[in-house]
């Protein structure tokens, strides 16, 4: 370890964590609420739909971020329309937010299952509107079966961010390959940079992830 | 009944300490590989096993199709290693990430045959021999090169058009640090494959890196053209001569020497130098000028 070699590292690691944070942050918005959607349409939308949006999940769940990245990429540089806004930033954010929309799709489909048939029956005698129904009683008892899962999936997906260089979103695995491309020198240093900083998000979300599944489950207990 | 182990806090702490100690002393004993530098070319030219690196990269060192270490840097060095008394049997080739070529040096491998560039930068990491090969940068276009480029430097004044560059290589450098190019002006890939995508799907406007390189993909491809070679200026306006030597670990002073000494003999002879590498694309143009050492390119960093 050099710390000559740190401090050259430390500002680019850190601008790559930065663009890390963000499209972490986009992606899980689009990947917590899209997977509702998912979820909540293949349980109560009609056939024609729900069969198709069954299997495209199946289908992403089933092939790899990377070729799912590099697809859409080159597929949108053929679509002069959205070209110049599907920067490889937004691009990124959508395909991983998509991919991970759904799994999450899944983890609430188990937290709509585990909800007791008696409370579907009471629903349905009290004749409340499908919409109260799902704000008020089925979304906050599946939040509390499905929160370990859904926090599972957000931090492997803050994790999986570096993939998307190969689409050139310019993270900070990039920023160490490039610092130690150019100087054959930084490798330890930058990749125990990197380790820490993942480490340092990650487990303070694990801890809290955990904190909030206690207080669901006390609230609804 | 069989013993079981129970895994409580003190055992798996006992645990952890024990596999901690054996990583640790698998990176010692690996280290101590480095003492053996000095000796490195005494007990190669005694008929010992010398364990090289490449980076199985055309046209510097790489695996042709039937399975053999070819190329031009492989050519000139197997020649080189030979008039030291080094046969190629004795040569043991271990192919390395390009990353890996330096920081493997001394454990992994003995030596690093992989045309790598020297720079002050990398010289301050290991010991480089002197250049065996200078090559210039080009341009990969599309055919007919429609936006009328001629060099890296034709960006600077067109912010309309965007270049490519591979990650951490000196052209990476050039447009972010010496042509001060704006982050809309350059975008930045892992590899070729993915810079050839980028440019046929309209994404660049050109992929700008060593001449060789890029002439081989212009050369597979139709739709893509090279323009005349060129060197890449510095901030000041100097060239930047991108000039490839073999690479040795501390301590193999005697080794990088002799070595050096042969390599001048052999610049000097040109026939010589163009019957061993011309058959990987190399002319008269890529032999480096006797001033081209690389303790005049790395300076102080030169060990």
């Amino acid at each position: 370890m050099d710390s000559q070699r740190i401090s050259d590292l430390l500002p680019l690691v850190w601008e790559g964590f930065v663009v890390i944070l963000q499209l972490t942050f986009w992606a899980g918005i689009i990947a917590l609420s899209l997977g509702l959607v998912i979820a909540i349409t293949i349980r109560s939308a009609p056939k024609p739909v729900t069969v198709p949006l069954f299997w495209f999940t199946e289908f992403i769940r089933n092939t790899p971020l990377l070729v799912q990245a590099l697809f859409v990429y080159i597929f949108v540089s053929r679509i002069e329309l959205i070209e110049g806004f599907m920067t490889p930033f937004v691009t990124g954010a959508i395909v991983l937010g998509v991919h991970y929309a759904c799994y999450c799709s899944e983890a609430y489909r188990a937290g709509i299952d585990g909800i007791p048939k008696g409370q579907w029956e009471a629903i349905t005698a009290i004749s409340l509107p499908k919409s109260r129904a799902w704000i008020d009683i089925l979304i906050p008892q599946m939040m509390r079966r499905c929160t370990p899962a859904l926090g599972n999936y957000m931090i492997a997906m803050f994790k999986e961010v570096p993939i998307l260089f190969a689409i050139g979103v310019f993270e900070m695995i990039a920023q160490i390959q490039r610092y130690t491309g150019l100087s054959f020198a930084g490798h330890v240093e930058g990749y125990t940079l990197a380790g820490l900083l993942f480490l340092a998000i990650s487990y303070p979300l694990a801890v809290s992830m955990r904190k909030l599944e206690n207080r669901l489950a006390r609230a609804h207990g | 009944m069989t013993k079981r182990t129970i895994w409580n806090r003190r055992n798996l702490m006992r645990t952890t300490a024990a596999s901690c100690a054996a990583a640790l002393g698998l990176t010692l004993s690996a280290c101590s590989a480095t003492a053996d530098a000095e000796t490195l070319l005494e007990e190669a030219q005694d008929g010992g096993t010398l364990r090289v690196a490449y980076a199985d990269e055309e046209p510097f060192a790489y695996t042709d199709s039937d399975g053999n270490v070819v190329g031009q840097s492989v050519a000139m060095h197997t020649y080189l290693l030979g008039e030291l008394g080094i046969e190629e049997d004795q040569i043991d080739w271990v192919q390395t990430e390009w990353d890996s070529l330096i920081p493997g040096l001394g454990s992994n491998h003995d030596m690093v045959i992989a045309g790598m560039y020297v720079n002050a930068d990398r010289c301050e990491a290991a010991l480089f021999a002197d250049p065996d090969y200078v090559m210039p940068d080009t341009l990969l276009v599309p055919a007919g090169n429609p936006e009328n480029l001629e060099n890296i430097n034709s960006f600077i004044d067109r912010d309309d058009l965007v270049v490519g560059v591979m990650n951490g290589t000196t052209e990476h450098a050039n447009v972010e640090q010496d042509l001060e190019l704006d982050d809309s002006q350059y975008d930045v890939h892992p590899n070729l494959s993915a810079l050839v995508r980028e440019l046929k799907a309209g994404r660049i406007d050109a992929v700008a890196l060593t001449d060789i390189n890029l002439r081989l993909e212009a050369e597979a491809d139709d739709d893509l053209d090279t323009v005349e070679p060129f060197w890449p200026t510095d901030a000041d306006g100097n060239d930047i001569i991108g000039a490839g030597a073999v690479v040795f670990p501390d301590g193999a002073n005697n080794f990088r020497d002799a070595v050096n000494e042969i390599l001048h003999e052999t610049l000097e002879d040109r026939d010589l130098w163009l019957s061993l590498v011309g058959e990987y694309g190399f002319n008269e143009d890529n032999i480096p000028d006797p001033d081209i050492t690389a303790e005049n390119i790395c300076g102080d960093s030169y060990q």
